[in-house]
């Protein structure tokens, strides 16, 4: 998970610092709940509605 | 989690692309529905900003409220301009409605915060007349 949240960032080459830093700063809660080293294929909807669930709590 | 939920859905989309992935389990789940209402808007209303326009028709400040409300310029732009600016020849009512090519702030309305029925458009035809 946090190598495809990395790759994605890094496509963001033409988004403002700003942008790329507010989608950084959005996602990395999230990584922390569904697990950084979370294999993205073994990712399950369950996992996102958890993960955002928690963030949204926090 | 709007926003969350939308940012891992753009993550794995890309990840998608590159065939890292098959689906994007992020898309299939519906983000829960924001407030009912939200922030009351503080623009003017369309019979409200012509209100205005009316009220500042013999004021010496005239043509800086007019053209504030009908262009969206903000107060030090519309401060700024000089009478070289101005195209003193033409008939302003043959012309289109002064309105800047992506709005002072980048939406086709102007500001944020300046309504649809109050955009510089709207305001033109009111104030304009038939």
């Amino acid at each position: 998970m946090e190598d495809a949240v990395s790759d994605w960032l890094g496509s963001l080459a033409d988004k403002s610092e700003k942008t790329v830093s507010t989608n950084r700063e959005i996602l990395d809660p999230l990584l922390d709940e569904i697990g950084r080293k979370t294999i993205l294929r073994d990712l399950q909807a369950d996992d996102v509605i958890t993960g955002a669930d928690c963030h949204r709590r926090d | 989690m709007r926003d969350t939920r939308a940012a891992l859905e753009r993550v794995i989309t890309y990840a998608q692309a590159r065939n890292l992935v098959g689906r994007n389990v992020a898309a299939l789940i519906k983000s829960p529905p924001g407030k009912a209402s939200g922030r009351p808007s503080k623009a003017l209303t369309v019979a409200r900003a012509v209100a205005v326009l009316k009220a500042a028709e013999e004021d010496r400040l005239a043509a800086y409220v007019i053209l504030s409300l009908q262009v969206g310029v903000r107060m030090e732009e519309a401060r700024a301009l000089q009478w070289d600016h101005v195209d003193l020849e033409g008939n302003p009512l043959d012309a289109d409605p002064p309105v800047p090519p992506h709005g002072p702030s980048g939406g086709p309305y102007g500001r944020t915060g300046m309504s649809r029925q109050s955009s510089p458009a709207a305001l033109w035809r009111c104030h304009s007349g038939p």
